[in-house]
């Protein structure tokens, strides 16, 4: 195995679960997330030597996988919804992807998801997640401070029943 | 952590992360079939840079094309890891599924569409119409699946199957549904205009 190869072989170890993780949680569906983040480790491998100098590997392959995942749902929404057996409902259940956190953290805009996943799935510091999305470290504090309010506004009901207050 | 919002919302992110850690994931796929499918992007690459005299779109199936040769009888072969799909000299087409390789579904749906088979091909869902619009092994569309398929519409690794392109109604079209994770492939004939799909995997 040549050293790529390896280095590869290493990452790929190390970050399935993690970006499958994240991918699932962004997007609510446990199959099309394996998928796409193969898809995504995939073209990770054909373009490891670039790839392996990214700021953030594991970033590349989560934004690929969502980007992957965009293009399904762009073809998706031109076909009939189902509500009862619609895609994803029963093994996102499964997988645990349906609890009221996940479900808030898909209604907030794309780009404050996106600084969710990175920021705090990933636990990429400020900087790289700014370089990683073509953005100032600011405007990521930002997103981030926005999509938390957000957040934590959706929650505010759960909560309160939870402590019964 | 270093910023502000997270300071103030420590409860919060170990909230996010708790669950997100929790989340059920399937076990990884192999890195043999990770690179496999790389192998075809990196082939589809190299194809699209040095002009091998394909489009964009077509340039992975075309690479296929040098890769299998010319086939015998002038019939055309599509062919990669995943499947091969050849055209008979009586119109009918063989899709044979290795399946030794992630399949591209993308690329699928082209060599399906070079081969004039209509057809619809998605990833991780199956699709019917109600009704049924017609018995695709009575009415000739494909003949039996070799090997026997564990339930009806499923082709596993190493399943062969001729499709007749020409037994498909007008207003209907063959359905392929992948599993990459369970490497079958379901197949179906829908109504064009009307069909459901469902999420994998299927009542066993």
């Amino acid at each position: 195995m040549s050293q790529d190869n390896a280095e590869f072989a290493d990452f790929f170890a190390a970050s399935w679960d993690p970006c499958l993780r994240a991918v699932a949680a962004s997007t609510g569906n446990m199959t099309l997330a394996e998928d796409q983040t193969a898809e995504a480790f995939a073209r990770a491998w054909a373009s490891w030597t670039k790839v392996a100098h990214h700021p953030a590997p594991t970033a590349w392959v989560v934004r690929t996988a969502l980007n992957a995942g965009a293009s399904w749902w762009r073809r998706r929404s031109k076909e009939t919804p189902l509500a009862s057996h619609d895609v994803g409902a029963a093994d996102s259940q499964a997988a645990g992807l349906d609890t009221p956190l996940l479900t808030a953290l898909r209604c907030l805009p794309s780009r404050q998801r996106e600084v969710i996943v990175l920021r705090i799935f990933l636990d990429l510091d400020i900087d790289t997640t700014a370089r990683h999305l073509g953005i100032a470290p600011g405007t990521v504090r930002a997103h981030l401070s926005r999509a938390m309010t957000a957040l934590r506004s959706e929650l505010a009901p759960a909560t309160t029943k939870e402590t019964g207050q | 952590m270093t910023d502000d919002a997270l300071h103030n919302d420590d409860d919060l992110v170990r909230h996010l992360r708790d669950h997100v850690s929790t989340v059920a994931a399937p076990s990884r796929p192999s890195l043999a079939a990770i690179a496999s499918r790389g192998r075809t992007h990196r082939r589809r690459r190299t194809a699209s840079f040095t002009g091998i005299g394909v489009t964009g779109v077509a340039a992975g199936i075309a690479l296929a094309f040098g890769l299998s040769g010319a086939p015998a009888g002038g019939t055309a072969a599509i062919q990669d890891d995943a499947f091969t799909l050849t055209s008979n000299a009586n119109g009918t087409d063989t899709l044979t599924l290795p399946m030794k390789q992630v399949l591209d579904p993308a690329i699928f749906q082209r060599a399906l569409t070079q081969h004039h088979i209509p057809a619809l091909v998605k990833s991780g869902v199956v699709c019917d119409s109600r009704p049924e619009p017609a018995n695709p092994v009575f009415s000739g569309i494909w003949t039996n699946p070799r090997p026997t398929p564990p339930q009806p519409g499923q082709l596993q690794a190493g399943a062969v199957v001729v499709i007749n392109p020409a037994k498909i109604p007008s207003g209907t079209e063959m359905f392929f549904g992948y599993t990459s994770s369970d490497r079958a492939m379901f197949l179906n004939v829908i109504t064009i205009d009307s069909y459901t799909c469902r999420s994998q995997p299927p009542p066993r």
